[in-house]
């Protein structure tokens, strides 16, 4: 099963999607900034290669795009993300395009991010019993505190990692992030490019993997198979441009996560 | 020690409130959506809506059996007002107001809480959301 996401930063034309659907052949294409009307306008080349627009009502940040013939139910929806249930394979996938680092402090993305991981804990399931898949924006990188700290999303670096910790007798079970793959990638460790306006003049990091993947425990040990990796170039298009190190056409680079299942 | 007599509140519960303004709401959809009030479980500190008693108010639909919309949450202590509200970002940046998202705003009397509930299910957002999900539920329903 294949997952693609990417924040298109407004594109106008349908052209690069296919054009990425015909080299990755994705399950689900999830979307960011972009206009719906780009994909509804274009349904007929959609459907030439057997894609379709799929409608979630209520989040408008993700739009969501899959093959035809891969069969997913619409679940829960709110502003930030978009859930939907592969029947077949029993998961949950979720797509999320959270609030930007540019109009809230980091202080406040990890409380955030603690509410949303609150959220999923009760409404979807734990993720010790649930094959629950996250994927998108999430205006962190993975190393950061909302991400990884044990009252943010608790989102570990290893695929060894513990199904729950405890502290001082509050527990929490952990997700797996398998994006710290993608920082072997050392000529540019990131999925987006900016220089962080930052008060302290430590703060060095200027490529980040906002996109990510995150993975409940049980889904984890459920995968045989995995590969994660972002869109540099298609045959028509360029993403990204490796002689000036510049990400093209959009600000972000589409992510995309290949898995199988026992 | 000599008691008074003491009275049972006359205030009425804001479920109750709740529920009087979405009756008819699946009629009017023609039974394509639903709203439900949705109690929530044991209060946590972690909760924004810091009360005792939680309701999730949810849009759903009989023919998507895994869709939830949460329009809006709400909560309140023993005294029953005031009353925590807390609305989905999308509605509240229609109505222009920075109160209700991220943070709940307090409402003190039923009232008031009558009319913000109102206002949320009068905002365009509602409508679009609403709009689009009988269209998806009837697509459901065609044997195709």
């Amino acid at each position: 099963m294949k997952c693609i996401y990417w924040n298109t930063k407004q594109i106008t034309t349908i052209d690069y999607i296919i054009d990425i659907i015909e080299q990755e052949n994705p399950d689900v294409f999830f979307l960011s900034e972009i206009n719906v009307n780009t994909i509804l306008s274009n349904t007929i080349a959609l459907n030439k290669i057997s894609f379709e627009h799929f409608p979630n009502p209520g989040c408008d940040r993700v739009i969501i795009i899959k093959n035809k013939k891969f069969s997913i139910n619409l679940g829960r929806q709110s502003t930030y993300y978009s859930t939907v249930i592969c029947p077949e394979q029993n998961i949950f996938l979720i797509s999320v395009h959270l609030p930007s680092q540019m109009f809230q402090s980091f202080d406040g993305l990890k409380g955030f991010m603690r509410n949303f991981r609150a959220e999923i804990d009760q409404e979807i399931g734990s993720s010790i019993t649930e094959n629950i898949l996250i994927i998108g924006d999430f205006n962190i990188n993975p190393f950061e505190k909302p991400m990884i700290d044990f009252d943010g999303f608790a989102a570990s670096n290893s695929i060894n990692f513990r199904a729950k910790i405890t502290h001082l007798s509050i527990e929490k079970t952990l997700y797996y992030n398998p994006t710290w793959q993608l920082y072997s990638r050392t000529y540019f460790p990131g999925s987006k490019h900016f220089n962080r306006p930052s008060g302290s003049a430590y703060d060095i990091i200027e490529h980040h993997y906002l996109d990510q993947v995150v993975l409940s425990h049980c889904l984890t040990k459920n995968i045989v198979t995995e590969k994660i990796d972002v869109v540099e170039k298609t045959a028509k298009f360029v993403f990204f441009d490796k002689l000036n190190y510049k990400i093209k056409i959009s600000d972000h680079l589409p992510l995309t996560y290949d898995f199988n299942i026992k | 020690m000599e008691w008074k007599n003491f009275k049972e509140s006359d205030k009425q519960f804001p479920e109750e409130i709740v529920e009087q303004i979405i009756d008819g709401f699946s009629n009017a959809t023609q039974d394509l959506a639903e709203l439900v009030i949705k109690k929530k479980g044991e209060y946590q500190l972690s909760d924004r809506l810091n009360s005792q008693f939680q309701f999730d108010v949810n849009l759903t639909s009989g023919y998507l059996s895994n869709y939830v919309f949460r329009v809006f949450s709400f909560g309140y202590n023993i005294e029953l007002y005031p009353v925590n509200v807390l609305v989905d970002p999308s509605i509240i940046s229609e109505l222009n107001t920075t109160k209700y998202y991220p943070n709940p705003q307090e409402i003190v009397s039923d009232e008031d809480f009558k009319n913000i509930v109102e206002l949320i299910f009068a905002s365009e957002r509602f409508n679009e959301i609403v709009s689009g999900l009988m269209k998806v539920s009837k697509k459901n329903i065609l044997p195709f």
